[in-house]
């Protein structure tokens, strides 16, 4: 053992810093059900602050193209009385890195505010944000490590309309959920964005599936259950286009993503130019809007619908979208087409279903074969009384 | 003939129609199911879907507390797919029968002998029974569902009711055309019980869905 006295005389005993606690300012503050037991719903506390403590780190999420500013809780041990403030510096990846401009009292109580030398990337993204801590002049620091995990967004969460839409406001499955989704699209383009989701579901349904647990009320999600984001777990079974669309208007209000978007109906009316005018309505603001037309010819109810392949005048066809013996199905009748309606930049899109991206909306109508006139048959069947008029698809029943 | 008595006489035709086939099948006609997952596949989602919709969760025939019976009946040359339900809830003694599109709500006589009351207590008994049974409410998270248009099972100014004759609750509705099954209920009295007859039927579409192919994935072994 060395003689202690013929060491070189050395200073007080070393500072030593604890790392009580980082706070992300940044952070929006709105997630909630970081413990996981709200599911879907919109609910669960909000996920604890400050975000790290030696005991917990939980998730932030933060816009993107800012700085990164944190709150760091210290204190200090050791050294002599009035020891000298030490530097703090905290290196984490894509250059986040944290730095005190100058000495700081690490025993001050008041925390240490620290902005991150550069601006978190421009990308949609979730990432472990793995911070590297350590003291100037000597000090320990302690822990040397924290990570929270931080999810990128857009911009700053909407959610003006949770006591209204069931898809709004902020968790950490939806955040997950929804980072997961676009992220991989590798685009900060709000229409590319939408395409890519939409393009998850090419096709909607309107039958029930009994793949989806009852409480979701597939295939319309209207449920207190979260609303349409259980459909990203139930993605082949698809669901109503208007579940669809609340669906993405959730993920892009959920991650600041900025246009509007519509639930449209698109139909065409005999008594308005013959059928041959687009006609479209808000289904949230006309929630009855569609084809809703009848009129009495020979003492019998002529109803116009919209049919989705094609028929002969005069003919009796068997209810909508029959199994035939050769596996077809039948011409169906119809009230509306539903879409989305998404408009971004001056630019404004329309997704009708399997049916395709359209730049306007009149040439939805052409995903009928055309309007007609029918009357009531035996055994839910329909008679053609006459073919208003016809918009060019061919093909059989959806 | 106007076009209000050409719909009415139509929608009555179909309405005696459903009616006459349910009442076509036997009560052996109906085979019981042990548990709901043995019903086919389609027919079983379509059933929750609907009456998730249509009732209150305390008459819900899907409540597992109401410990109703089901059974269903495939169709014939002259019978649709049919499901049946039977149960108690609420006081009542009820038999839901589902088509693929319609549902049927019967009232028993010994938890309701309507006839037995006198004419305007008959309608108050009905608009009684069809608010325990019937989910009306509108939740403000329902964005997209139509607020109805009118009173849902009977009607607001209702005659009063007799052996035979059916009522609607929106009788300017086109059932056809219906945007949301609260839009136009029936409500009548068929061998002394009364009923309510509900439209299953998707806003999007118009007219109605072949009946006789609800338990189709059954027959074809698909689900």
């Amino acid at each position: 053992m060395a003689d202690p006295t013929t060491e070189t005389p050395q200073p007080d005993a070393a500072q030593s810093i604890a790392l009580k606690s980082i706070e992300f300012v940044s952070d929006h503050g709105l997630l909630k059900g970081c413990t996981g037991e709200s599911r879907w719903r919109n609910a669960g506390d909000p996920c604890p602050r400050p975000e790290w403590t030696p005991e917990r780190a939980v998730p932030l999420s933060i816009s993107m193209g800012r700085s990164v500013v944190i709150r760091l809780g210290l204190s200090s041990s050791g050294g002599a009385p009035g020891a000298a403030p030490v530097e703090i510096r905290g290196v984490g990846p894509a250059g986040l890195t944290f730095e005190s401009p100058g000495a700081a009292a690490a025993s001050s109580a008041a925390p240490l505010e620290l902005s991150s030398a550069r601006k978190i990337g421009r990308r949609i993204q979730k990432f472990d944000l793995n911070l590297s801590w350590s003291a100037g002049g000597g000090a320990a620091l302690s822990p040397g490590r924290t990570s929270n995990v931080v999810y990128v967004t857009m911009g700053r969460p909407q959610t003006d309309r949770q006591d209204v839409w069931q898809e709004d406001g902020v968790t950490l499955k939806r955040m997950d959920r929804a980072v997961s989704w676009i992220s991989p699209l590798n685009t900060l383009d709000p229409h590319e964005i939408v395409n890519g989701v939409m393009a998850r579901f090419p096709t909607y349904t309107l039958l029930p599936s009994p793949r989806v647990p009852r409480e979701y009320h597939h295939p319309t999600y209207l449920n207190d259950q979260g609303g349409a984001w259980a459909m990203t777990d139930h993605v082949e079974e698809t669901g109503e286009c208007q579940a669809i669309v609340r669906l993405l208007r959730g993920m892009l209000r959920q991650l600041g993503i900025p246009g509007r978007t519509r639930m449209l109906v698109v139909w065409g009316d005999p008594n308005v130019d013959g059928g041959r005018r687009t006609l479209s309505a808000d289904l949230e603001e006309q929630p009855w809007a569609g084809l809703d037309v009848a009129k009495v010819e020979g003492g019998r109810v002529w109803r116009a619908a919209l049919i989705d392949g094609p028929v002969e005048e005069g003919r009796t066809y068997p209810a909508s979208h029959t199994r035939l013996p050769d596996g077809s199905l039948s011409p169906g009748l119809n009230r509306y087409e539903a879409c989305l309606e998404f408009a971004h930049g001056g630019v404004t899109r329309y997704y009708a279903g399997g049916a395709g991206v359209f730049d306007s909306v009149e040439p939805i109508l052409g995903v009928f074969w055309g309007l007609i006139w029918f009357s009531s048959a035996p055994n839910d069947g329909y008679r053609v009384e006459k073919i208003v008029a016809r918009y060019g698809r061919s093909g059989g029943g959806r | 003939m106007n076009a209000q008595e050409c719909l009415t006489q139509e929608v009555d035709a179909r309405v005696a129609a459903w009616l006459s086939a349910v009442a076509r099948v036997a009560p052996e006609g109906f085979t019981p199911v042990g548990r709901f997952d043995e019903v086919p596949a389609q027919a079983r989602a379509d059933s929750l879907y609907w009456c998730d919709s249509i009732f209150r969760s305390e008459l819900n025939p899907h409540s597992e507390a109401v410990g109703a019976r089901h059974a269903l009946h495939e169709a014939t040359d002259d019978t649709p797919d049919l499901l049946r339900h039977e149960y108690t809830a609420g006081g009542l003694g009820l038999t839901v029968t589902e088509g693929r599109n319609f549902v049927l709500v019967q009232v028993d006589r010994a938890s309701l002998d309507i006839l037995s009351l006198c004419g305007p207590d008959r309608a108050a008994a009905a608009r009684r029974v069809a608010e325990a049974i019937f989910n009306t409410g509108i939740e403000s998270n329902t964005v997209g569902v139509p607020m109805t248009s009118g009173p849902v099972g009977c009607p607001g100014d209702m005659p009063d009711l007799e052996e035979g004759m059916t009522i609607a609750s929106n009788p300017a509705v086109d059932p056809e055309l219906l945007a949301c099954w609260k839009d136009r209920t029936e409500c009548g009295v068929q061998g002394g019980r009364l009923y309510f007859l509900c439209y299953k039927k998707s806003s999007q579409r118009a007219g109605f869905a072949n009946a006789c192919q609800w338990f189709d994935d059954r027959r074809t072994g698909v689900g």
